[in-house]
C-alpha cells in the first residue's frame, strides 16, 4: 500500500477551506498548519498573475525527518505515511529542522486556545489533549478519520475539488489513474526525499 | 520561479498574531475594555445529541451550502458537507469550517442586558446589567408599544444579511404588523446590484453566466465564487469550464482575482467600466458590424419608433409602433402581419420624425471608439476591439439547441455562447446602473439573455412575462412608485423610487427630520442582524444618529456597534444553535450543470444553546404577542407568504392560513411552508430525517425564453422606462421644490441619469489624475476569510490566523509595485489613505497584481469598537473612506461609490 495525495493546482483558487478543515479536523493548536495554501504572484504588471500553493506534509520515503529522529518517534509506516508517536518524542525538534517543506510544528502550549484570555471553548477542552505539549506535530493524512473510513479532511472539503487521496499501489484508485494520466510531479525533488504528494500543473 | 508572498514557516507563523498590531483605525482612542468583561458567564451547560446532524451554513450571504456537524460528548467536535448535496457536493469552505468557533465564541452576548449608562456613544462604555429575558421582553415589548400606538412611523426597523437564515418571519413580517414604513436594510448599501436585472430580464436579485454551454464569459467587477472561496458549486463549474478549455473567462478588474489568474486579466482603471463597455458596443456595432438582427428584432424593443420626445410612438391603438420592411407599414408591435421590423428604421409619419430604438442606442454609441475608451480606462483600445470580436465571435449566433422540459417535450432554444456580467465594482459607482445597462445592451447585440449558454437570471422557473407595450414586465426595484409629499420614509424612498438601500442618508435625515419634511421624528430602533455603522458609509455620523434615538434594542449575537449603542440586548441563537431550513435554488455567481434547475431544501437541526440565547424569529413573535400585535404578525404572513429561502416563498392555501390570534412557533410556520413549497408528505418532521429535499427543474424549462414564441416579450434595448421614471421625478421636484431640503442635491445633474441611452458623464472617481489632491482610487472587494461581516467572519480566530498567515492582502494596504515606488513607499511601511471623508491606516503591501494607481483594500474587515470580538478594532475600516454624498450616489438605484478618490502617505 502507497498512501499518496494529488494536487491539481490549476483547481485551487487558494480559500484556503483545506487549511481550516485542518484544523478543526485535527483541532491543531495556534501556529500548527499540517496543511496550508500560499498565495503567489508570478510576471510584472500588466501580465502578471495570482496563483495559489497547496502544502501539506509529503510523507516522503526518504523522509529527513525520520532519519534524524534519535528516539524513532518519527517512522515510516508501511502504509506510506510518516506518523510521530508523541509518547516516544522527547521534542528535539531535529525533524523540524531536517525537514525541506517546513511540515512539522511544536506544540509548546500546555493549554492551548484561540481566544486568549478569555481561555479554552468547549471543543477546544475537549480536543486540544490530542496534541501532546513538548511534542512534535504534523499531518497524518487524518489517521483518525482514515479508522472510520473517511479521506483527509482537506479532501473532502476542498471546494474545488483540487485534492486527491488513495493508494498508488491499487490500479483500480482514483490517484492511480490521475497519476497515469497527468504524470504529476512532486515538489522540491531537489531534494531527494521522494514525497507521496505530486502536483498537476 | 513563483514569488511566494509569505515564506511561511514554522518560526514565522507563530510571529504572524502580531503582524496585524500597527493597523489601527485613526478615529478613536477608546479601547472598551470594560464592554463585555466578566459579563453574564455560561448559563447553560451545552448538551447535545451525539452523532451527526444536519446543518446548512450562514457564513456568508448565500448561505448555500448543505453540511453536518457531530456530537460528541455534548460538544460539538467536527464539521463535514453533507454528501448529498447536489451544489457543494460534500465540499465547506474556510468559513464554513469556522462553525465551531462562530458557536463557542466567548465574546458572544450570554445573557440579556440592559443598559444602565444613559450616555450612549461608541466611546461610551454602556455599563451593562444582566436582566431576565422577561425583563428584556417586556421593556422593548412596552416601549415600542408606547411609540406605535403614539405614530408607528416613529419605528425604524433595522435588518441586514445578519440574522436571516433564511428564514425571515421576523422582518418584513415585523414591519408590516408594526406599521412603519421604516423597514432598513443595512445589506446593500455598497452592493446596489438589481435594477437592471429587474428592469431588463424581470429577475430579482441578479443575472449569470450560464456555463454548461458558455465558450466565453467576460466577468467585471465580481467574482465567480473562486474569490470568495464558496463552496456551493458555482467556482468549482467555474474551474471546471476554464481547467476543461471549455470557456474562455475574461475579468475586467483593477485586480488579478483568483478567477483573473486562471483566465485572462484585463486590468482597468476604477470607475470607467462605462467607458470600456461602451468602447466594446461601439465595436461590435460600429467594426465588428456582426450582431443578432433577428433576436433584436423580435426579443428586444429595437424596432420600435422613438417620437421626438424620447417615448415610444405609439398609435392609435396606444400601442408602441415598428416600422415593417416588408410591406413598408407602420404596425402595432403585436401586429400578426408582421413580418421585418426594422431595427434602423428612420421615418416621418405625418409631422413626427420617428427613429427605431436600435438606430437611437447605435446612434448615441457613435463617439465611443476603443481609443475614446482607452483613455478613460487605461485599457488598451486592441484589447477591447479584442474582447468585442470574440465576443462575437464566440456567440453562436444562429445556433440552437433542443431540451427537454419537465413533461418530456422537446423544445428548441436560441443556444448563445457568450455572455457578460457586471456586478459590485461596476456598479458600485455613480454611473454604475448605467454600466449594467450597457452590458445588458452587449448581450442583447448577440441575443444572449436567458437563453441557454448566455446571460440567465438567477432564478429559474416562470418569471418573465411581457407589459402591455410587449416589453418585459419590470420586478422589485424597477418597478416605478408615484412619489409622495410629505415622504413618508425616514430614507426619502419617495424621492428614490428604484433605490436599494440607502441606511447612512436616512440616519442622516434621522436626526433632524422635520428639515427633510418628514412629519414625525423617530422614537425607537430594534435591530435584526444588520449594523448600519460598520456596514455603510460615513459610520461616524451614522453612530451619533443612533445614539439620539431614544429607544434602541438589538438581537445581538455579540457586542457590535449596534448592541453598543443599545438600550436592550436581547441574545441571538450562533448559527449552529437555529433550527433552520433555507432553500437554494438560485445561483448568484454562474450557473453550471449541477446547479442549474436545482431546488434542494436544506435543513438544520439546532443545538442546545451554549448561552443564554434564544432564536430571532422567537423573540420576535414574543416581542409581537407582547405588544399586542401577533395578529397582525401572522396576517401578514398569511398575505405575504412564509418565506423558506431567498427567493422561496411559499404562499399557502387559504385553508392553511395562520390563525390570527395564537402564537405559533417558527417550527410550525416553516412546516407550512415546506409541505406548501415541496409537497404534503414534506414536513419538518421529515426533514430532520433528511436533511435535504432535493427537487430538479427539467433543462428545457429552465429558460424563460422557452415559454414565449417570438415577439411575444422584448426585452429592452432602448430603456424607456427608465426615461419615465426621470420625467415622472422632475415633475414631482419641480413641484415641491421650494420644500426639499437637500443641501448642495444638484437635482438636474441627478435626473440626467434617469436617460434611454446611456451616456458618458466625467465624475470624481472616474476623472482621478495625478497632481490631484487626491490622486489615486480606492478599492475593497470580497475575499475568502471575511467577505462581509456576517457570522462574524471578521472576528473568528481561525479565520483571522489563516487571513494573517497566508494572505498578504488581508488586513493590510495594496500598492502597484510602480506607484509605490512612485510614493516613496516600500513593503511592510505603515500607511495613511485619506479621502475627503475620513481616514485609516494599515500595512503597505507592495503588489504586482494591482492596477497602478489603486489603493486595494480586502475584505470586510474592521470595526469601531473593541468588544466586538479578539481582534477589535485592529484591522482598517474601509468604509470610513466613502461618503454620504448624495451627489457621488448612483442616482438610479442609489448606491454609494464604493470606490474614493484618496491619497496614501507613510504614517509620520
Amino acid at each position: 500500500m502507497k498512501l499518496v495525495m494529488i494536487i491539481d493546482k490549476r483547481r485551487c483558487y487558494g480559500c484556503n477551506g483545506c487549511t481550516v478543515a485542518c484544523k478543526q479536523a485535527n483541532a491543531t493548536p495556534p501556529g500548527t498548519f499540517y496543511t496550508k495554501t500560499l498565495t503567489q504572484e508570478k510576471g510584472k504588471f500588466p501580465n502578471s498573475k495570482v496563483e495559489y500553493m497547496p502544502l501539506i506534509c509529503n510523507h516522503c520515503d526518504n523522509a529527513p525527518c525520520v532519519e534524524v529522529c534519535p528516539t524513532g518517534a518519527s517512522k515510516k509506516l508501511k502504509d506510506g505515511t510518516v506518523q510521530v508517536t508523541a509518547s516516544e518524542c522527547v521534542g528535539c525538534q531535529l525533524c523540524m529542522e531536517a525537514c525541506p517543506y517546513d511540515a512539522r510544528y511544536f506544540n509548546s502550549e500546555d493549554v492551548p486556545t484561540y481566544w486568549g484570555s478569555k481561555g479554552q471553548d468547549a471543543y477546544e477542552k475537549l480536543r486540544s489533549k490530542e496534541h501532546v505539549s513538548g511534542t512534535v506535530d504534523k499531518c497524518t493524512f487524518c489517521a483518525s478519520r482514515r479508522e472510520r473510513n473517511l479521506p483527509p479532511a482537506c479532501v473532502e472539503t476542498c471546494p474545488a475539488i483540487a485534492r486527491f487521496f488513495g493508494d498508488l499501489d491499487d490500479p483500480k484508485s482514483e490517484v492511480s489513474k490521475l497519476f497515469k494520466q497527468y504524470k504529476p510531479k512532486p515538489y522540491l525533488p531537489e531534494e531527494g526525499t521522494k514525497p507521496s504528494v505530486f502536483y498537476i500543473e | 520561479m513563483a514569488n511566494s508572498f509569505s515564506k511561511v514557516s514554522r518560526r514565522t507563523v507563530l510571529k504572524a498574531a502580531g503582524v496585524l498590531g500597527t493597523a489601527a483605525v485613526i478615529g478613536t482612542g477608546y479601547t472598551g475594555k470594560s464592554e463585555a468583561k466578566g459579563l453574564a458567564e455560561v448559563k447553560t451547560a451545552p448538551h447535545g445529541k451525539d452523532g451527526w446532524h444536519f446543518s446548512h451554513c450562514r457564513m456568508c450571504m448565500r448561505g448555500d451550502c448543505a453540511n453536518m456537524y457531530r456530537v460528541e460528548n455534548g460538544v460539538v467536535v467536527e464539521l463535514k458537507g453533507n454528501p448529498k448535496s447536489e451544489n457543494g457536493k460534500g465540499t465547506m469552505c474556510a468559513r464554513g469550517q469556522s462553525l465551531i468557533q462562530n458557536l463557542y465564541n466567548p465574546y458572544r452576548v450570554k445573557a440579556p442586558m440592559k443598559r444602565t449608562n444613559p450616555k450612549k456613544g461608541l466611546n461610551e462604555d454602556p455599563m451593562w446589567v444582566e436582566i431576565s429575558w422577561d425583563e428584556a421582553l417586556n421593556t422593548t415589548a412596552k416601549k415600542l408599544k408606547e411609540v406605535r400606538d403614539k405614530d408607528p412611523r416613529r419605528f425604524i426597523f433595522q435588518v441586514g444579511f445578519g440574522d436571516m437564515n433564511y428564514f425571515c418571519t421576523y422582518l418584513f413580517y415585523f414591519a408590516a404588523a408594526y406599521g412603519t414604513p421604516n423597514y432598513l436594510k443595512s445589506n446593500g448599501t455598497l452592493c446596489a446590484l438589481h435594477y437592471a436585472a429587474d428592469l431588463v430580464q424581470g429577475i430579482f436579485p441578479v443575472t449569470v453566466s450560464d456555463l454548461t454551454y458558455a465558450k466565453y464569459v467576460v466577468t467585471m467587477g465580481r467574482h465567480t465564487g473562486m474569490s470568495i472561496g464558496a463552496a456551493n458549486g458555482g467556482a468549482r463549474g467555474a474551474v471546471d469550464a476554464i481547467v476543461g478549455g471549455k470557456t474562455k473567462f475574461v475579468v475586467v478588474d483593477p485586480r488579478c482575482s483568483a478567477e483573473a489568474g486562471k483566465g485572462d486579466w484585463v486590468p482597468i482603471k476604477p470607475g470607467t467600466d462605462l467607458a470600456f463597455l461602451m468602447g466594446v458596443a461601439h465595436s461590435i456595432i460600429y467594426e465588428v458590424k456582426k450582431y443578432d438582427v433577428e433576436s433584436l428584432r423580435w426579443w428586444t424593443n429595437s424596432p420600435y419608433l422613438i417620437n421626438a420626445n424620447g417615448d415610444y410612438f405609439r398609435g392609435k391603438d396606444g400601442k408602441p409602433q415598428i416600422y415593417d420592411l416588408s410591406d413598408k407599414k407602420v404596425k402595432s408591435f403585436d401586429d400578426k402581419t408582421l413580418k421585418t421590423p426594422d431595427i434602423e428604421a428612420e421615418i416621418k409619419v405625418g409631422k413626427e420624425k420617428l427613429k427605431a430604438s436600435f438606430l437611437l442606442v447605435k446612434e448615441s454609441l457613435k463617439g465611443n471608439t476603443p481609443e475614446w475608451a482607452e483613455k478613460i480606462t487605461t485599457v488598451p483600445a486592441g484589447k477591447i476591439r479584442k474582447v468585442a470580436e470574440e465576443f462575437v465571435e464566440n456567440a453562436s449566433i444562429g445556433k440552437t439547441v433542443e431540451l427537454k422540459d419537465n413533461s418530456g417535450k422537446v423544445r428548441k432554444f436560441p443556444l448563445r455562447t457568450s455572455s457578460i456580467i457586471c456586478q459590485r465594482g461596476t456598479m458600485g459607482q455613480r454611473d454604475g446602473v448605467g454600466g449594467d445597462l450597457m452590458s445588458k445592451v452587449i448581450n442583447m447585440l448577440v441575443g444572449s439573455l436567458d437563453v441557454p449558454g448566455g446571460n440567465v437570471a438567477c432564478a429559474r422557473g416562470p418569471f418573465l412575462s411581457p407589459d402591455k407595450d410587449g416589453v418585459v414586465e419590470p420586478k422589485m426595484e424597477a418597478l416605478f412608485k408615484e412619489p409622495t409629499w410629505p415622504p413618508q420614509h425616514i430614507d426619502l424612498y419617495e424621492f428614490f423610487p428604484h433605490k436599494h438601500s440607502i441606511p447612512a442618508l436616512a440616519y442622516q435625515v434621522a436626526m433632524d427630520p422635520h428639515k427633510y419634511g418628514l412629519e414625525y421624528e423617530i422614537d425607537a430602533l430594534l435591530t435584526v442582524g444588520g449594523n448600519p455603522i460598520s456596514s455603510s458609509t460615513e459610520p461616524y455620523m451614522v453612530a451619533e444618529s443612533v445614539s439620539r434615538i431614544p429607544f434602541s434594542a438589538t438581537l445581538a449575537y455579540h457586542y457590535d456597534e449596534m448592541a453598543h449603542m443599545s438600550d436592550i440586548l436581547l441574545p441571538s441563537h450562533a448559527i449552529l444553535e437555529k433550527e433552520s431550513v433555507n432553500c437554494y435554488e438560485s445561483a448568484f455567481d454562474v450557473y453550471q450543470k449541477d446547479t442549474m434547475g436545482l431546488k434542494m431544501l436544506m435543513y438544520r437541526d439546532p443545538f442546545p444553546s451554549v448561552y443564554d440565547s434564544r432564536q430571532s424569529q422567537d423573540i420576535i413573535m414574543d416581542i409581537s404577542e407582547r405588544m399586542g400585535i401577533i395578529s397582525n404578525f401572522n396576517d401578514a404572513m398569511n398575505k405575504m407568504g412564509v418565506m423558506i429561502g431567498e427567493i422561496s416563498i411559499a404562499f399557502l392555501d387559504k385553508e392553511d392560513y395562520f390563525d390570527l390570534d395564537k402564537r405559533y412557533t417558527v417550527r410550525e410556520v416553516w412546516d407550512r411552508g415546506v409541505r406548501k413549497y415541496f409537497g404534503k408528505e414534506h414536513t419538518m418532521d421529515s426533514m430532520n430525517k433528511t436533511g435535504l429535499i432535493i427537487q430538479r427543474e427539467a433543462p428545457g424549462d429552465c429558460y424563460n425564453t422557452g415559454r414565449y414564441d417570438k415577439g411575444e416579450t422584448r426585452f429592452p434595448f432602448y430603456f424607456a422606462r427608465l426615461k419615465d421614471s426621470g420625467d415622472k421625478l422632475r415633475s414631482f421636484f419641480d413641484k415641491h421644490k421650494d420644500k426639499i431640503y437637500m443641501p448642495g442635491w444638484d437635482i438636474k445633474e441627478h435626473l440626467s441619469f434617469y436617460e434611454p441611452t446611456i451616456s458618458w458623464r466625467p465624475n470624481k472617481v472616474n476623472s482621478v489624475k495625478k497632481d490631484d489632491k487626491y490622486d489615486l482610487v480606492s478599492i475593497t472587494y470580497k475575499t475568502q476569510y471575511s467577505p462581509m461581516r456576517i457570522g462574524a467572519v471578521d472576528q473568528l480566530p481561525y479565520l483571522n490566523e489563516v487571513g494573517e498567515t497566508f494572505d498578504p492582502f488581508y488586513g493590510t494596504v495594496s500598492l502597484n509595485t510602480e506607484t509605490a515606488k512612485e510614493k516613496s513607499l516600500v513593503n511592510g511601511d505603515t500607511v495613511v489613505i485619506e479621502s475627503e471623508y475620513g481616514k485609516v491606516n494599515g500595512k503597505l503591501f507592495v503588489t504586482e497584481l494591482l492596477q497602478p494607481g489603486v489603493v486595494g483594500v480586502a475584505g470586510a474587515l474592521g470595526r469601531l469598537n473593541e468588544a466586538s470580538g479578539p481582534k477589535g478594532t485592529k484591522y482598517l475600516h474601509y468604509n470610513k473612506l466613502t461618503g454620504n454624498n448624495i451627489n457621488d450616489f448612483d442616482p438610479v438605484a442609489m448606491g454609494v461609490t464604493n470606490t474614493v478618490p484618496v491619497r496614501i502617505y507613510k504614517q509620520s
